[in-house]
């Protein structure tokens, strides 16, 4: 005879049997009806079951609830402000990548953002207006024209030196690629290839969607955004270590999040660079995928912060640093990761991993002000940690070298060029 | 449209979710405040399953409260001097710590146990059927019974613990 298993045992005690396919809960049911042995052992499970929620029940906090008419009327008062403000901001972002990166070459697929193909460009255009229309079918507020114009207006504003103005009006600064052209005013004015971009970021990856929370254009804008807005911290990163542009990357459950509106979307997107190859050898195709699962196997995870999500305040200021102002990467080293951490609305700082000589593996975070180092977790074994007060900020770096050695690191941020 | 009654999923769901998330963030007022946060969501994205979309949110944003933690500790500081005063003239300290004590109890008790299993035991816990779980962690329907009475077997054993060590130390 098979007796019933504790777990049957507790799907019966829970009224859960039910949910069990229909024979099974029917021969669960009988076999309790005329079986000594399992009637006893329902009966400690029984005790067990009570014992767990009475435990459970003397953690039951006392619930104050606000009533429903005041939750539904902030959700009334605060939602357009709330999605106008964070759409804005994001939409900012990705156009403004879209403009600047036509030197560069840029777009999104596959939830990467990737150095586009010559051959794509015509391809692209073929699907160039379906979205738009598909968008203005739907009655959403997304429109390419109003895209590119505020594009437009950002980097006139960036050449007419009111960069702050944008920042403090939330808008994503942004890094000006010396490959600009004078700013089109709307999508008729833009380059055939830009309006393809646009349309294959308003595409969006190809992603398997949860079947709920529903994506709505405004995530998918949100998402795009998210990613797109590192775009700045990579081409700063770039620079600062003369590597090829960078690749985003982010899961797919990240990019779902963000779309689902889980995530406010910035959170666990990689900027990942690759050393340049020297110009006289042989262009070699970049493993970044064996870059970024060495980073991967090698950087121990860094506290709750390392989980943070992306704000690109703090990389776009790298790049116009001011004197006493660190760089983001130790020159002269590759760079494997860029991360920023925070929840774009606090920033919480950039996570830096570097590769030094042998392929050991550097560690930096610039933590702002407000944020406590000793967050970071400490180093492991073989791997030493300096903490060093910056402004009012920290940067702590960790790596396989003497505090001595990590000082001189330290020290290089501040070089000049 | 809408046909969700979502006046009755709040009164009916929310003290749920408060217990689910203080479970989670041992902080009253934190679990309220991401409870409603959960609802704001909701009624902003309107889907189809609220009440294991709700589940499911809540649980991210218990995952991000240590983002918070940061921000909320800078907070603290700042109000420190005034929440000082003001406990010593609202507040029964015996009382106070008695409930901390227990909280403390089940506490040590559901971290003791893994991921899952706690993860399950709480979603029960706050009304959650065997489906839901089952979807909301992974589990086939059948294993949910099963998870459940590891994690029951756990707590208890691990709750009656503490106390014997408490017992002894008294």
């Amino acid at each position: 005879m098979l007796h019933v298993d504790e777990g049957a045992l507790h799907a019966y005690l829970d009224g859960a049997l039910d949910e069990y396919p229909a024979a099974e809960a029917e021969r669960v049911r009988e076999h309790l009806d005329g079986c000594a042995e399992c009637a006893a052992r329902l009966a400690v499970e029984r005790s067990i079951r009570s014992d767990a929620a009475a435990m459970l029940g003397l953690a039951a906090p006392d619930v104050e609830m606000p009533s429903f008419e005041e939750l539904r009327a902030y959700v009334r008062t605060t939602r357009p402000p709330q999605q106008a403000a964070s759409v804005r901001i994001y939409r900012l972002g990705w156009a403004a990548s879209v403009v600047l990166a036509l030197g560069a070459g840029w777009m999104v697929r596959d939830g990467q953002l990737q150095p586009i193909q010559r051959g794509n460009a015509g391809q692209l255009e073929e699907s160039a207006l379906r979205p738009a229309r598909q968008q203005a079918e739907q009655g959403a507020s997304a429109d390419v024209d109003e895209v590119a114009a505020e594009a437009a207006q950002i980097v006139e504003a960036e050449r007419d030196g009111r960069r702050s103005e944008v920042a403090a009006a939330g808008g994503v600064s942004v890094v000006s690629a010396p490959t600009v052209a004078e700013p089109p005013a709307t999508r008729a004015d833009l380059p055939a290839d830009v309006v393809a971009k646009v349309s294959a970021l308003d595409e969006g990856p190809p992603l398997s969607v949860k079947d709920e929370p529903d994506p709505s254009v405004d995530d998918l804008e949100r998402g795009v955004g998210a990613l797109t807005s590192l775009a700045d911290a990579d081409q700063m990163a770039g620079r600062s270590a003369d590597l090829q542009p960078l690749t985003l990357e982010a899961s797919r459950e990240s990019v779902d999040a963000i779309r689902s509106g889980d995530s406010l979307g910035l959170g666990e997107v990689i900027a990942t660079a690759v050393p340049a190859a020297p110009q006289d050898a042989p262009r070699a195709e970049p493993n970044l995928a064996a870059e970024r699962r060495r980073a991967e196997s090698l950087v121990p995870v860094t506290s709750a912060i390392s989980q943070g999500t992306a704000a690109t305040g703090r990389a776009v200021n790298e790049y116009q640093r001011e004197e006493d102002e660190p760089s983001l990467v130790v020159p002269g080293y590759p760079v494997l990761t860029v991360t920023n951490l925070g929840d774009g609305t606090s920033p919480l700082g950039v996570h830096v991993v570097q590769s030094l000589e042998g392929g050991e593996i550097l560690e930096l975070f610039h933590l702002p002000p407000g944020v406590d180092p000793s967050l970071v977790l400490p180093p492991t074994e073989g791997r030493n940690e300096i903490r060093m007060p910056v402004g009012e900020g920290w940067v702590v770096i960790q790596g396989p070298r003497t505090e001595g050695e990590l000082r001189a690191l330290f020290e290089s941020l501040f070089a000049e060029g | 449209m809408s046909t969700i009654d979502w006046n009755d999923l709040y009164r009916t769901t929310f003290p749920d979710l408060v217990r689910f998330l203080h479970r989670k963030v041992w902080d009253v007022e934190r679990a309220r405040d991401l409870a409603q946060e959960a609802f704001v969501r909701a009624l902003q994205h309107e889907p189809k399953r609220p009440r294991a979309w709700l589940f499911q949110v809540a649980a991210n944003l218990a995952k991000d409260e240590a983002r918070t933690v940061i921000r909320r500790r800078k907070h603290l500081v700042l109000l420190k001097g005034e929440a000082e005063s003001r406990e010593e003239s609202i507040k029964d300290p015996a009382s106070e710590w008695s409930e901390q004590e227990r909280w403390g109890a089940v506490r040590q008790a559901l971290d003791s146990l893994s991921e899952k299993d706690r993860e399950a035991l709480l979603l029960w816990d706050a009304g959650q059927s065997y489906t839901e779980i089952a979807n909301e962690l992974g589990l086939a329907v059948g294993a949910v019974g099963t998870t459940l009475a590891r994690a029951r077997r756990r707590l208890a054993d691990a709750y009656n613990e503490r106390e014997k060590a408490n017992v002894a130390r008294r």
